[in-house]
């Protein structure tokens, strides 16, 4: 008998969390599939989620309000087009938590910066706080019941890639700010009713799975 | 669905009928002697003894099965003790045997602790009663388990390594009490880990008596280093129990004589002799390194302020009955429920009132549920008072959100006091406080645009920095967990642990010297770590200064400052200034930790 842990290649293979909380939708994981797999893609991985994510802070920063609905357009499918590589192409193992952040700032700035040219960033304000809901959700399921959200859920959520392109689609055709407010809303409603279900159905199972322990710097 | 259980002391919560954490049965080892050849846990206690008092915890705590193992030497004594309870084995083979026997049969989860431990029932609830704890080792860094107890490493809640007589630990972070938890689901890993650890025990490989042999060096010279200093540190840091990385096992390198040449003062020298019987009985020890070493998870309870102590002597014994009526266990429930990794401002404005609220709150009946509940209430009356835009508005939003953040203080507080954990409640906690602080983002940029100074672009970027700083913090926690979890253990035929094995090779490979015992007491050489690595040690060596833990606590802007500055800033000034403020403070945040991080991701 050897008294040694199995190597993580051998255990049941469980989406690792910073994959988790990417919350990459089926273009994002088509992209990655595509392009990125086995490190094929010759540009690594964290320059590609910076290029992304930092072109969308740059022209949030320098075009700003008066940004064409073109340019807005090209901006949103660079993001999806660099970060979706990631979503199959990581970078070194040590670095991995450097993703989900990147990911979530490329997503919420997109969003601020494209309802801004439309002066909507209230509603923008909005539809960020229903994701966020969402967001830590699948962040504290996974910690504290060791779920990840129904498929349904997901695909209903778009996916960051998705939502961004929504968002464009929404301010060409000039539906700013009502449709996002209305959006805003129905996200969260859901999330929040799927949220209670999901915890009735898990104290009436009485689950013992994930671990919640206040860990340091993160349980504030 | 639930049952309540009532216990004396402090309120007591429900415990879930179907607990999966829940312990039935407690093997007690009462092996170890004490001066003169008594057995330790027959020293006397109270009029009865030390096993007496530990039998009657364990019973208030609803462990019905309780077995007792012993020497022939001690049984009939123990047999005085614990009645028919009781098993005899002639080595610590016999006793490793008879606890995988015991964790092969079917059941609830088991304790192992040995018998002459004295602690508070709070410490052994702590660990016992605690659902968020499946299998679980209770823990201390007090200066009086520095000198009795192996030392384990622990990251994240986690044992990853621990030490017995047998075994060493690279980099300790606290020592074990002797009390573990193994629940249900890890009797089959216990069982397989004690069985092989059994036939080991019986003809101990070389390795392990070497480690025996270093150890004996290690406690003499660390009592020669006590007596140098005079035990002055032994008062200042007797309730210390923050877990730290400086708790090292093996600085003894070159400072004093050989560990043969030093004279101690006979107490001091019966002491070690006393302690030097002791050890090779420490079952506990070793088979905790057993379910470490097998990839089991083992959590961590910590002892907070308790009493605890495993005296070896009479005169030990009516010590610790001495200083034990020093505690007033209420008081130290209280305090330790405070949490240790709080920052400055909840730290030094909000807890040392809001335990108090917390200990009223437990008297009158509330659920720490029903308090984060409230806190969220009080939350959203703030955010109202902010969308006012009025300046009377400002203030009495400021002054509601830090009644709301008192209130949130005190619903942890009161779980840890009462011992009500929940996953929902850890849930509300989390989820409840992100909602607070973002209505409060929203009622600030509604109030501003009423009083005709829009800044909404301002409150966007406020609440996309904060939730990307977040996600970094949370991403940066699991993929640490993660690679904890597939550290490789070495086999238990081995006295080095991982990261002793990590570093002897390193050494050997350097060409410092080969890779023996004596090396390992050995300090890392400095020169050859890279640029990332030095750098972190020396940030981590500047903790130690005053006041810059709580510096570098401020820098990273944890929520108890947030709020602050939020309240501060809307009630003096207006949204604007409040926003740029959070903005500023958390920029510097996130180039502060951002650079630890990526420094400590280089460095692996």
């Amino acid at each position: 008998m050897t008294a040694t842990v199995a190597p993580a290649e051998q255990r049941p293979a469980l989406p690792s969390n910073a994959a988790v909380y990417r919350d990459d939708g089926p273009l994002s994981a088509a992209l990655g599939r595509a392009l990125g797999r086995a490190g094929r893609f010759p540009v690594p991985a964290m320059a590609l989620l910076l290029l992304g994510v930092g072109a969308i802070l740059a022209l949030a920063a320098f075009a700003g309000r008066d940004a064409s609905t073109g340019l807005v357009a090209a901006a949103v499918a660079w993001l999806v087009l660099t970060v979706g590589i990631t979503s199959g192409h990581w970078p070194k193992e040590s670095f991995h938590w450097a993703v989900p952040p990147l990911v979530r700032l490329g997503e919420y700035a997109a969003l601020a910066w494209l309802a801004a040219t439309a002066d909507a960033v209230p509603a923008a304000f909005a539809l960020i706080c229903a994701l966020t809901f969402r967001h830590y959700d699948l962040v504290y399921r996974l910690r504290h019941r060791a779920e990840v959200p129904p498929r349904w859920l997901n695909l209903l959520a778009a996916g960051w890639d998705g939502r961004v392109i929504i968002a464009w689609v929404l301010l060409a055709v000039g539906a700013l700010p009502e449709a996002m407010y209305v959006w805003a809303g129905l996200l969260g409603a859901v999330s929040v009713a799927e949220t209670v279900a999901a915890w009735r159905r898990f104290e009436r199972g009485r689950g013992t799975a994930g671990e919640f322990d206040e860990v340091e710097g993160e349980g504030e | 669905m639930t049952d309540k259980t009532t216990a004396v002391g402090a309120p007591r919560a429900a415990v879930p009928s179907g607990d999966p954490t829940a312990v039935a049965t407690a093997i007690v080892i009462a092996t170890a002697p004490a001066a003169g050849g008594a057995c330790a846990a027959l020293l006397p206690w109270q009029g009865a003894t030390v096993l007496g008092r530990l039998l009657g915890q364990l019973g208030e705590l609803g462990i019905g099965d309780v077995r007792v193992l012993t020497r022939p030497a001690f049984e009939a004594g123990v047999r005085e003790v614990a009645g028919d309870r009781v098993q005899v084995a002639e080595t610590m083979a016999g006793d490793l045997r008879a606890i995988a026997d015991a964790a092969g049969e079917r059941g609830a989860g088991l304790v192992i602790v040995p018998g002459d431990v004295i602690t508070h029932k709070e410490a052994l609830a702590g660990l016992l009663k605690d659902p968020r704890v499946v299998t679980g080792a209770l823990l201390g860094g007090g200066w009086r388990s520095r000198q009795f107890a192996f030392r384990v490493r622990s990251k994240r809640g986690r044992v990853i390594s621990a030490a017995s007589p047998f075994h060493a630990v690279h980099r300790p972070t606290s020592a074990f009490l002797g009390v573990l938890k193994v629940a249900a689901a890890d009797r089959p890993a216990l069982a397989a880990s004690a069985a092989r650890l059994s036939e080991l025990a019986a003809a101990p490989p070389e390795e392990w008596r070497e480690e025996l042999a270093r150890k004996r060096d290690m406690w003499r010279k660390g009592l020669w280093r006590a007596s140098q200093r005079g035990g002055e540190e032994a008062e200042e840091a007797e309730g210390d129990d923050e877990p730290a990385d400086d708790f090292d096992d093996a600085p003894e390198h070159d400072e004093g004589p050989a560990a043969e040449d030093i004279v101690l003062s006979p107490e001091d020298e019966a002491r070690l002799l006393e302690k030097l019987a002791a050890a090779p009985e420490d079952t506990t020890a070793v088979a905790l390194v057993g379910l470490v070493r097998s990839g089991t998870h083992v959590g961590v309870t910590r002892l907070r302020r308790l009493f605890w102590d495993r005296p070896l002597s009479a005169q030990a014994a009516a010590d610790a009955e001495l200083r034990i009526r020093d505690y007033d266990e209420d008081k130290v429930l209280l305090d330790s429920a405070v949490k240790a990794s709080d920052g400055f401002f909840t730290t030094f404005f909000v807890s040392p009132y809001s335990r108090y609220l917390a200990r009223w709150a437990a008297h009158r009946g509330f659920t720490p549920n029903q308090v984060t509940t409230v806190s969220l209430l009080i939350g959203f009356l703030a955010a109202a008072a902010f969308a006012t835009g009025e300046r009377w508005g400002l203030v009495a939003g400021a002054v509601l959100l830090q009644i709301a953040f008192t209130t949130d203080c005190v619903d942890g507080q009161l779980a840890r006091y009462t011992r009500t954990f929940s996953k929902l409640g850890a849930w509300l906690d989390s989820i409840f406080d992100r909602s607070k602080e973002y209505l409060c983002f929203a009622g600030l940029a509604i109030g501003a645009s009423r009083a005709g100074d829009p800044v909404w672009t301002l409150a966007c970027c406020a609440l996309i920095l904060q939730t990307a700083r977040h996600f970094s913090d949370f991403s940066f926690g699991a993929g640490q967990t993660q690679v904890i979890g597939a550290t490789e253990q070495p086999p238990v035929e081995r006295a080095l642990d991982a990261g002793g094995v990590a570093a002897a090779e390193r050494r050997a490979r350097d060409g410092e010297m080969p890779p023996g015992p004596e090396a390992r007491s050995e300090p890392e050489p400095e020169v050859e770590l890279p640029l990332s690595r030095r750098v972190l040690r020396a940030w981590h060596r500047i903790d130690r200064l005053p006041g810059v833990r709580w510096m570098k606590k401020m820098a990273a802007f944890p929520i108890g400052e947030r709020f602050a500055v939020i309240s501060l800033t809307a009630a003096l000034f207006d949204p604007r200034v409040t926003f740029i403020v959070l903005l500023a403070w958390g920029g510097f945040a996130v180039v502060y930790t951002l650079s630890g991080r990526v420094l400590r991701s280089i460095a692996r």
